[in-house]
Formats: C-alpha cells, structure tokens, sequence
C-alpha cells in the first residue's frame, strides 16, 4: 500500500458504537483535562462536551488519526481555551509547555497493567494514612470542600486541616516513587 | 554544592505549595507559591511531584468521576432534541453561557480577598535565602538570618514592611509610599530597586540604590541624638559604623549610642555586586575587616566563627566566592593568600594566626 491509496472518509458511528466509545473514554479524558485544569467539575464537563461534539459531527467529520486521539486533542484545545479565557495561570501548564510535555501520555494512561498498579499504591497509601489525616485528605479530594468547610464539620482549626493534607500529600507523593528524584543540588 | 531535598523544605512552604495545589490558596498565597515556583528549581520540582500527586490520588475514588452517569445525562440531553442540531446549538449556547456565569461566580468568590488578622512574618534561617513576593507585587529577596514582617492591612493603605537583617528590595510601582522599617531607621521609597542591610548584631547599617531614590530617617549624624533625614540616590550607598561596644547596647536598649562614620558614595557598576551579590550567592569582600566577613560567612553558612586574636578581628581581606557550598572551601581560599589557620568542629569554627602572621599583611 503506498500514501496514495489510504482513503480518508467521514468518520461515522452508531448509537450503540457510540455509547461505548463514551464510556470508554469519558474517566481518561477527564483526567487529561484535569491535568491542565486542576479542576474535576470542569474536566468533566469538557470531556462530556467533546464525546458530544464528536456524536453531533459523526458521519461529517474527517478523521486522519484514531478517535481517541482525536478526542485527546479536542480536549486539550479546549482545555487551553479554557485556561486563556478564564485567564488562569497555572504553573503546571507552562511547565509542560516548557518541556514539551502537552502532548505526552503519563504511562498509566495508556497501560492497564500500569494503572492497577499505580491505582494499587494510592490505595496503600491513603489507607496507612493515621485516621484524621486521612479523612481530612478524602473531604477534600473528594467531597470537593474547602479548608474551612473541613475545620467546620470536624471542629478542627484550619491550620490543622492545611497540615493534615500537606502530610497526606506529601505521603503520597512520596509512596509514588518521588523520593529519589527529589534530591537537587541548588545552592538556596 | 548543599545537597538540598525536600524533606529539607521549609515546612511553611510546603503547606504553601500544598494549599496551591489543592486549590485552597488565596490570592496572596498564590502569587507567594507562584513566585516560589518560579524562582527556584527546588520549589519547582516539589510542585510539578505534588501536582501529579493531587492528580494522581483521584485514583483512590476513581468510581467518583462516574461515566454512566455522565453517559445518561449526554443520552438524555441528545434524546429530546434528536434531528434538531439547531436546537442543540442553542442549549450548548445556554450550557456554556451557564457554566461561565458559574465559573465567573465561583472565581469571583475565590478572588475575594479573605481577612486576615494576623501579620505575617518571614523568618529565614541561617544558611540559606529566600525569594518572596508581597501581596502588592514587591520583589523581595531575604537575606540568612533574617526577618521580614507585615501586617495584613499591607498595601491598604500602607505598605510598610520591617526588617530585620538584609534583603533586596524591587519596589512595585504604586501610589502609597514603601516603607522598609528597621530597628533604627525608617527607609522611605516610591519604586525603585535598593539593598538594606541591617542585622542588629551588626556593627553598620546600610542601603544602597540600584535604581530610584530614597529617604533614610533616623540618627544620622555623629554630633546629634537628632532624627534626621537624607537622601541616598542612585548608585550610591549609605553606610553607618557605629563602635564596638555598641554591640552590647543594642541588646540592652535598641539605641545606637555611638555612631563612629556616616557616609555616602558613588558606586561604580563594577561595585555593585559587593551590595547584591548575596541575591545570587556571591559574597565579594572588597577589603572589609575579617571581624565583618564572619558575621556574614556565619550567616550564610550556619556556623559559629571564633577568633583566637583581637588582631585578627581588624586584618582585611579582598575576594570573592561564587556558589561556594562549603565553607571550608571558602576558608582554604582565604588562607592561600592571608597568613591566617583554621579548625573546624562541627558548626563551630576557630580562625588564628598563621606563623608568619603580621598584622599589616593585606
């Protein structure tokens, strides 16, 4: 087969087809999003509109690459025109503008076995976690609450809440494999 | 080099790197984590690792990012307006203008500057530096062994900060005069670029101009208690020596009894970095007195310098050390052109004569 013969068509799916593709890909490209974002709420709502743009545009689109490619890209234009009309400013993003990092899968991404595993050591992780630390960590993560809200409901001081998530963090940053690399010679 | 890893890290900064990665950081603490970020390669990296981390811990819920959920609600919405694209592109139009009314609301209710009812202080340890930003934009670089204090109505209507040491100061541009406040004397700037150096256990105070002018109030003059004001402009330095047994009056009563030099010079270009080296680890001695590089060598290095000989305090000495990690380095240095010997215990360091030590050599 030579560059000549691939022929390029509309891509065209149905609403079973679809509803796969959908759910297949909705958690991945919500993280990808959040990657730039830092923002759950509006990853999702970002990922929900591509998979919808995609549905609204099958059988007109043209395809070159995969779906899910296509998908990522999508989804990272938005999240950039997210970012640029919103005017947020997030050091992650300029950081993997700088090192070219934008188009770049993390491995657990794209290999199963390496997202158990990943999936595996958080778990470890969180759960050795001492009690309190653990479930301030979880209201925030998870329960979307702010600081103060958490020192509300537990009748804690904010500054506790900020302490038990930076050991939390920390923690886990450190179960993942970073305390190696950590080690940089910089005089201040 | 000082091998520095994070769990070296301030744990303030930590908390502050934390509170910006979790999305619970005030304006103010964003701009201080963002500039942090910025200015050191250390920071940095801790940030791009806890990031990830955040990111990365969502793995602990996944189920809570929830795809048939997400999958009813597309089904739901394409369902009551099937074939109508038209429709759809005004309920997107809707949904967006939506999502952006909330976003706006909820940034807005983010950017609210929260009260705080505390100052706020720095305290920078022996042995290193830091570089932060005042919640009005002001660079300032915070020299070993130093504080810098504000109080948290800063640049309402003043913008007056007090320091403590050393630090190096670029001044954003504003309508409320800066105020650098130290323990003696009252620095007075409407934007520009200067260095105080001020260390109470110091015998001299000092502030040069790299760009602008400014105003130092206090007692200037050898003959009078008076407070007095003067104007030091730039490229130009202000310097205070006061006596040696002032040393002790400080710690008894923060008054300067005996000022013994006012002075204020031009300083060439070539001269400045012995005024701002430190901002970039460069010490230049340009023949002080070794009774004044120990002062700034125990800062810098986080040690105790002792000198066996009195003689030794008013030797001078010309060089400078760039990015020298270890201070025996820098005291190896030092020895190969003055006749001086060293020991070094711990953090505890003692300097004598060497045996061909005369007091005129240099």
């Amino acid at each position: 087969m030579t560059n000549n013969t691939i022929e390029i068509g509309a891509w065209d799916t149905d609403a079973k087809t679809f509803e796969s593709i959908f759910k297949s890909h909705y958690v991945k490209l919500t993280l990808y999003a959040n990657r730039f974002l830092n923002d759950i709420s509006i990853s999702e709502e970002i990922a929900s509109e591509s998979l919808t743009f995609l549905w609204e545009k099958k059988g007109t689109l043209i395809i070159s690459s995969s779906i899910t490619s296509y998908l990522y890209k999508m989804v990272q234009n938005k999240c950039m025109n997210y970012i640029k009309h919103q005017k947020i400013e997030n050091e992650y993003v300029s950081y993997m503008i700088r090192n070219k990092l934008v188009d770049e899968l993390p491995e657990h991404d794209t290999n199963p076995y390496h997202e158990k595993e990943l999936a595996e050591q958080i778990r470890l992780a969180i759960d050795t976690l001492p009690e309190k630390c653990k479930l301030v960590f979880e209201m925030s993560r998870f329960e979307y609450l702010k600081n103060r809200e958490i020192a509300e409901r537990l009748n804690i001081s904010q500054n506790t809440v900020e302490r038990h998530i930076t050991i939390a963090l920390e923690k886990l940053r450190i179960s993942l494999g970073y305390v190696i690399l950590s080690v940089i010679t910089f005089v201040f | 080099m000082i091998v520095f890893n994070h769990s070296n890290m301030k744990e303030i900064d930590k908390v502050l790197i934390t509170k910006y990665v979790t999305r619970q950081a005030n304006e103010e603490e964003i701009a201080m984590a963002k500039y942090l970020i910025s200015s050191s390669k250390d920071h940095e990296e801790f940030y791009i690792q806890l990031y990830e981390t955040w990111q990365r811990s969502i793995y602990y819920k996944i189920g809570f990012i929830d795809s048939e959920k997400a999958y009813s609600d597309f089904h739901n919405s394409t369902e009551r307006v099937t074939g109508t694209i038209f429709k759809l592109k005004y309920l997107a139009i809707a949904a967006s203008f939506l999502i952006i009314c909330g976003t706006a609301f909820y940034f807005y209710r983010e950017a609210r500057p929260k009260k705080i009812y505390s100052s706020t202080e720095i305290n920078v340890p022996k042995g290193v530096m830091r570089k932060i930003v005042l919640p009005d934009g002001t660079k300032v670089t915070i020299n070993a062994g130093s504080t810098l204090k504000f109080e948290s109505d800063f640049g309402k209507r003043t913008r007056t900060v007090h320091l403590n040491g050393e630090a190096y100061f670029d001044i954003s541009k504003g309508e409320i005069p800066f105020i650098v406040s130290t323990h003696s004397y009252t620095i007075r700037d409407i934007g520009t670029v200067f260095n105080v150096k001020a260390y109470p256990e110091d015998l001299s105070f000092e502030t040069m101009v790299i760009e602008g002018e400014v105003q130092v109030e206090g007692k200037l003059s050898i003959d009078s208690d008076k407070s007095q004001m003067i104007s030091v402009k730039q490229q130009q330095v202000l310097k205070l020596n006061y006596s040696r047994n002032v040393e002790h009056v400080i710690q008894l009563d923060k008054d300067f009894s005996e000022i013994i030099e006012v002075k204020v010079q031009k300083i060439s270009p070539t001269q400045v970095e012995v005024y701002t080296g430190w901002t970039e680890d460069l010490l230049v001695f340009e023949g002080i007195t070794f009774q004044e590089i120990t002062r700034i060598m125990e800062r810098r290095y986080d040690v105790e310098i002792i000198m066996d000989n009195s003689d030794l305090r008013d030797l001078k000495y010309t060089g400078s050390f760039k990015n020298i990690d270890d201070i025996e380095k820098a005291l190896k240095i030092m020895k190969e052109t003055t006749d001086i010997d060293y020991e070094k215990q711990g953090k505890l360091i003692r300097i004598r004569k060497g045996v061909n030590f005369k007091s005129d050599s240099l």
